[in-house]
This record gives structure tokens, C-alpha cells and sequence, in this order.
């Protein structure tokens, strides 16, 4: 229905100004004189204001109206961009925030509407008698396109264009090979900021070329790649029963084939890209947490980002939100402590926090790190003997001891405070990151601060590998997980105290699983000297486990077992092998889990 | 021959709705979000009407109807400014400029139409 895309679109469209909107507002605290985000302040609420007066959403144009009015003040310099304002303002967009949730029929709370419209008309009345500011003050938008149509100019260009350097201290920088904004600030020509400022509007006007560009449903994005999923598996029938064919009568076959694969493996690249988004998508709601939970709790706050455009799937972006929320309000709740213990400390007042995502090795890191009071594990042991999760006198790594605020119902905050404590823990973040592919890391220093490093998969849908026999099974067991295999000599093999069976590694004695216990399957192999150690780690701990051969390394199309059929325990989802048959893949994390669920139950008894 | 409509405006919501109230056998609709890409479309494609809003990035609308009545192609295609602002000021602004109408935000769909009817020339195309 032509009508419901049009709201769609506006809901949509709405959404996004508002987030821009916030954007805004909060890199104008720290640049209030910024004209261009004066402008584009401005101008998401004056859309807004638009398109819900068009579409009949009278309660979000008389809105938006009043908000813009005071916007219109701002932007013409004719009030100063005040904290009162800038709350006021923040206020603004959660009460439209509200009615556009209202007008999709979601929840019809008081949205405060009312209230919102008589604090800012009284906001516009006080400012009136305080007078004008800054009335002379130059124009700083660009009015003046000197640029021909559709042409990007470059940084050089733009630096030159401000002012900030001359030609000379261009030509000199362009003779050497660094990139320009380096090099100009270098040779002192200009300044880190004047670049910062070159290079976003730089962005700026790439985005706004780029704007041939189409929505898409997600809905259509993923039958896409299921297909294509498909393809990928007809396609490896097809490479299987060509390389049986005798060679020489199917050359041509052969080389068509080969073609096709690599046809094939571009296009499944390429339709992945469609679902990537830049993860700063999700980033740009922190700065408001950041902000208003550090005022909740007293504190001098400031969060850095970096590596926004670094680009994720879709649903990952969606899925990481929540997990990163509560590491961010853990940093602002426990981590940096109070301005006074800060300063008495010798630290600046201000905390930072940062947050950086980069690609990397075929995953993608996101850290979430603090310069705040680091993890104590003194602290930690002794809530994890209180707890029963471990015995006094067991030798731990700083890592293993670390890793227990992931156990569940673990916390060492003084009091569960209602702000971060509501019943979320850690071991959920964990399970939410682990739910997608992923794993997380802890660095800490006592006193000086902590980092989580969460790493994920770049894709959800497609995997590497590695396919096992398991008496007549296959199982795949994912490549990431794997650190080595190995065939024992009788000599590493031993029973422990409890009735586990451990292999000796390097020296290292790690716990065997027989996987065809687990999966109830006949092997064809039960001595592991007769058989395969694969050894797999997760989060620190490894483990073997005991398979009868290795058959290779594939890339495979996830299916989802849920979906199909249920949730199985120790399995992650399914495959279809070139062969046609059905491969079950593993869930490295929950058998690990379970073992150690198991291990630790001997120990105990 | 259709008659080509040119609609700027930098909202993707906003572009919707005018081309569906447009959405009327005989119109050929092309769009541009900013002022700088409506020119580059104008140096392309020969346009009967042309409908831009006034507060955009790159280059306002104001700004834009001047740059139209420059182009000797565009000294005489009606050129309708639609926007929520209303004052007498900006109206003026606009009339300076060189536009032919200036429709206020929220418009009715009718109205639009008719008033495009009414500006282009006896024989469109």
C-alpha cells in the first residue's frame, strides 16, 4: 500500500533526524559556535516539523513547531547555545521520540507533550529580554560552491579554501607521500582540528553524492542471501561430481565450472556487503548515556569513539547494542570512580571512556576500555570462594580470575545499584556475544583502568570450517575455535582425580570429550591413539576433542537449527555437505561449558 | 511527450509524499536532494516544472532559484518554492529570486496539482 510506505518512510526518516538531531546537540557542547551544526540541528526538526504537519500528525508539528522556533533563535546567533537550552532541547527530541512511538501505535503514555511546549515558549520568552549575542558574527556557512557540480574536493582544496594553509605549504606537502592532513599539521602549517573539520565535510559531501542510493528491506536483503546460500551449496555438489568425472573428457565442464565458483564466491561477497552498516550506527546513541548516566551519578564524563565507519552485518549491529549499553553504563557506574577520588589520585577530574571497533584478521574487535579503578582481584577471588565457584587454594591465572565477573549472579559492586544492577549481569552480555559467534577479552590494571575486547565474526551466515567423521557422522567444528589436532602417544594420555580423562599438551594437561557420548553416535574410533585429538579453545580454556578422522576445510552456509527443527544443547546450527547430506555444526562455547559444568562436579565430589 | 517534473528536497519522507501526490498519469517525476545535484540534473535532462524546498544543506533554496534563473535553458520554467516557512519576508526573498509560486507546508495534494496545471504552458512539451 502506497499510503503505509509513505508513513514507513517518514517513521523511518524521523528516526534518523532525531538521531542526528542528538548528534548535534552534544558535539555542540563541546563547539557551540558551530554554525554548520547549528544548521543541521535546525534543520532535522524543521523536516520533521514538515512532514508530520503533511502526513496529519498535528501533535509532532505543534512540536516540533515550538522546538524549531528556538532553534531558529540559535542558529541566527541571537541566543547563546546555554546547558538549559541544550537539556531543554534533549528533552524536545524524547518527547517527539514518544509521539512518533504513539503515532506507530506502540505504547500512549503522557508524552509530556504539553509540559515540553510551555518550558520552551518560557525558555523563548526569557532569552528575548537578555539580548542579542554575538550579532556581528560572521558568516561561517557556505554560501559560495566554488566546486564543479559533483566533483569531491579534496582535503588540499578544502584546507586551502579556509584558509588554513597557503599554496606553497600545499605544493611543499604534496611532494611527499604521507597522507595531507598528517603532513600539514606536522609542518605546523595548520592544526589537528582544522583537519578534523576539512575532513568531515569532506565526508560530508561524499555522503551527499552518494545519494543515489535505495532503501531495501531487510526481508528482501536476506532471502537474497539465503539463495545465494543455496547456490553455494548446489554449487559444491556440482565441484564434487565434476572432479569424479575422469579428466580430459570434461575439460570444458571443468574450466565452466571453475568460473563459476568464482563468480559465485564474488557474489556472496557482495550481497554480504549489502547487510553491512558502519558500527557507527550504534555508537551514536552512547554519548547520551554516557551524558545523562554520568550526571545521574555525579561524575565528569567523556566518551571517545573510533572506527565508526568500521562496517558489521546487520543483525550483529542490532544483537551488540545491548551488551555494549551495559559495559558502557558498568564504566560509568563502577568503573570511573568520583571528580574527588579522581583528583585526589592524581587523575584528571574528567573520566574517559573509549570506544574503538576495527577490522581485523578476518573478525571484527570492538573494545569498551576506561581509565578508571581497574578490577580488583583480590576483591573477586574472595566473592568467588564466597560464592563456591572456586576453592581458596587453587593457583588461577589473572585472565581465569578475571573471567569470573562472567559467571552468573556475580557482581562486586558495593550496593546493586538501580542503575546498572537491574538483574542484566555480565554473564548475560557474555551469552549475548557468544549467541552471535563471538568472545570477549578483559585487560585490567588496579587503578589505572579496564578494557573489554569483544571480537565477532564479520557475517553471521557464512563460516570457515572444519568437517570431522564421527562414525557415520560429519560434524563441522568452526576453524576459529580450532588451535590444532593432534594424534596422542599412549604416554600423554591419563585419568585425573574424579574420573576425567586428560591428554598432556606442551605440558599442559587438557580435559578430553568424547564426542560421541555426547551425540550418542557409534565411532568407528574409541582409542584416541587410534584416533584425532582436535584441540579447541574458548576464552581461555581448552579442551580435546576426540573425533575418528579429519575430512577438510570448507566454507559453510549456516542453517538455523532453531528455526527448523529446535534448540539442541551442544550444537550451534547446520549445514548441507556437498554430498547432500546434513553436517550438524558446534557450538565450541556450550560443549565447553557443559565439560566444564561436569568437571566441575567432580571436582567438588 | 510526459511532462517532467523536477522535485528538490533534501527529505527522502518528504519527496514521497509530493511525488505521490503527483502520482497522476502524464507526469514524469526526477528528484534531487540538494540544490548543487538539482543543477547537475537541470545540465541533463530539459524540465517543465521545477519544486524546491528552502532549507537544505549544500545550497538553500533561495539560493537555488537564482542559480535557476541564471541557466538560459531555465530563464522562464516556472519554479514553485514549497516549504513550511511562511512570512511575508521570505515570500519577498523568493519573488526577488525569480520564483513563480510559493506553496506552504502542509500542502493539499489537490491544490498542488492545480496550481501546477496552472503555471505550465498552454501546450506542455
Amino acid at each position: 500500500m502506497e499510503d503505509d510506505d509513505l508513513l514507513q518512510g517518514f517513521f523511518d526518516e524521523s528516526a534518523e533526524l532525531l538521531a542526528e538531531f542528538e548528534e548535534c546537540l552534544l558535539a555542540l557542547e563541546t563547539a557551540p559556535d558551530d554554525q554548520e551544526l547549528l544548521n543541521k540541528s535546525f534543520r532535522a526538526i524543521h523536516t520533521i516539523k514538515g512532514n508530520s504537519a503533511m502526513l496529519g500528525f498535528e501533535q509532532i508539528a505543534a512540536v516540533a513547531h515550538t522546538t524549531e522556533d528556538l532553534l531558529g533563535r540559535l542558529r541566527k546567533r541571537e541566543m547563546p547555545l546555554t546547558r538549559p537550552a541544550a537539556d531543554l532541547l534533549l528533552r524536545s527530541a524524547d518527547v517527539i521520540k514518544h509521539l512518533l512511538a504513539g503515532a506507530r501505535g506502540e505504547h500512549s503514555d503522557e508524552t509530556g507533550d504539553e509540559e515540553l511546549k510551555q518550558a520552551l515558549q518560557v525558555f523563548l520568552a526569557q532569552s528575548v529580554d537578555n539580548g542579542r549575542v554575538n550579532p556581528a558574527a560572521p558568516e561561517v556557512g557556505r554560501t559560495h560552491d566554488i566546486h564543479p557540480h559533483g566533483e569531491i574536493p579534496r582535503i588540499g582544496e578544502l584546507l586551502l579554501e579556509s584558509q588554513a594553509i597557503t599554496t606553497t605549504q600545499l605544493e611543499d606537502a604534496l611532494r611527499k607521500h604521507k597522507k595531507i592532513g598528517d603532513i600539514l599539521v606536522e609542518d605546523l602549517a595548520t592544526s589537528p582540528p582544522q583537519v578534523a573539520k576539512a575532513l568531515e565535510r569532506q565526508a560530508e559531501l561524499q555522503h551527499k553524492q552518494d545519494a543515489s542510493t535505495i532503501r531495501v528491506s531487510t526481508d528482501k536483503v536476506d532471502k537474497l542471501i539465503n539463495l545465494v546460500g543455496e547456490l553455494v551449496i548446489t554449487q559444491s555438489i556440482i565441484n564434487q561430481t565434476v572432479a569424479a568425472l575422469e579428466s580430459g573428457r570434461a575439460a570444458l565442464l571443468e574450466g565452466a565450472v571453475g568460473q563459476m565458483d568464482r563468480n559465485l564466491r564474488e557474489l556472496q561477497e557482495r550481497v554480504m556487503a549489502v547487510r553491512m552498516l558502519p558500527v557507527g550506527t550504534v555508537f551514536r546513541r552512547f554519548p547520551r548515556v554516557v551524558r545523562d548516566l554520568a550526571k545521574e551519578c555525579g561524575k565528569a564524563i567523556s566518551l571517545q569513539i573510533k572506527g565508526e565507519e568500521t562496517e558489521l552485518d546487520k543483525t550483529v549491529i542490532e544483537r551488540i547494542s545491548d551488551p555494549m549499553t551495559h559495559l558502557i553504563r558498568n564504566a560509568v557506574d563502577h568503573g570511573i570512580e568520583p571528580p574527588d577520588r579522581r583528583l585526589a589520585q592524581g587523575k584528571p577530574e574528567e573520566g574517559l571512556i573509549r570506544l574503538n571497533a576495527f577490522h581485523q584478521g578476518g573478525s571484527i574487535f570492538i573494545e569498551v576500555a576506561d581509565d578508571g579503578r581497574g578490577l580488583d582481584r583480590a576483591k573477586i577471588v574472595r566473592k568467588a570462594v564466597d560464592q563456591g565457584l572456586i576453592n581458596g587454594d587453587e593457583s588461577l591465572s589473572d585472565d581465569q580470575v578475571y573471567r569470573l565477573i562472567f559467571r552468573p549472579g556475580f557482581s562486586t559492586a558495593e550496593r546493586v545499584t538501580d542503575v546498572s544492577g537491574r538483574g542484566v549481569g555480565m554473564d548475560v552480555v557474555v551469552r549475548n556475544i557468544e549467541g552471535l559467534g563471538g568472545s570477549i577479552g578483559i585487560a585490567t590494571e588496579s587503578g589505572r583502568g579496564t578494557r573489554f575486547t569483544i571480537k565477532l565474526p564479520l557475517t553471521l551466515a557464512i563460516m570457515d570450517g572444519l568437517s570431522i567423521q564421527l562414525g557415520d557422522e560429519v560434524y563441522i567444528i568452526p576453524l576459529g575455535s580450532i588451535t590444532e589436532s593432534i594424534r596422542p602417544k599412549p604416554a600423554d594420555l591419563s585419568t585425573v582425580v574424579g574420573g576425567g580423562e586428560v591428554v598432556s599438551v606442551r605440558g599442559q594437561a587438557l580435559p578430553i570429550i568424547r564426542l560421541y557420548e555426547r551425540f550418542d553416535v557409534t565411532p568407528r574410533v574409541t582409542d584416541p591413539t587410534r584416533g584425532l585429538l582436535v584441540i579447541v579453545e574458548h576464552e581461555g580454556r581448552r579442551f580435546a576433542l576426540l573425533v575418528d578422522e579429519l575430512l577438510g576445510q570448507h566454507q559453510v552456509v549456516i542453517k538455523s537449527l532453531e528455526t527448523n527443527y529446535r534448540k539442541v544443547p551442544g550444537v550451534s546450527g547446520a549445514t548441507i555437505m556437498g554430498d547432500g547430506r546434513v553436517a550438524m555444526i558446534l557450538d565450541v562455547p556450550g560443549l565447553i561449558r557443559l565439560a566444564s559444568g561436569l568437571q566441575d562436579l567432580r571436582a567438588a565430589a | 511527450m510526459a511532462t517532467r517534473i523536477l522535485v528538490v528536497d533534501d527529505s527522502n519522507s518528504m519527496r514521497g509524499i509530493i511525488r505521490s501526490a503527483l502520482s497522476d498519469g502524464g507526469l514524469d517525476v526526477i528528484e534531487a536532494t540538494n540544490g548543487r545535484d538539482a543543477l547537475a540534473l537541470l545540465d541533463r535532462h530539459s524540465v517543465d516544472v521545477i519544486i524546491t524546498d528552502v532549507n537544505m544543506p549544500v545550497m538553500d533554496g533561495i539560493t537555488l532559484v537564482k542559480e535557476i534563473r541564471r541557466r538560459p535553458a531555465n530563464g522562464r520554467t516556472p519554479v514553485l518554492v514549497l516549504t513550511t516557512e511562511c512570512t511575508t519576508e521570505m515570500k519577498q526573498e523568493g519573488k526577488a529570486a525569480g520564483a513563480t509560486g510559493w506553496i506552504v507546508k502542509p500542502f493539499d495534494p489537490q491544490q498542488l496539482r492545480q496550481i501546477i496545471a496552472k503555471v505550465l504552458p498552454p501546450q506542455a512539451g
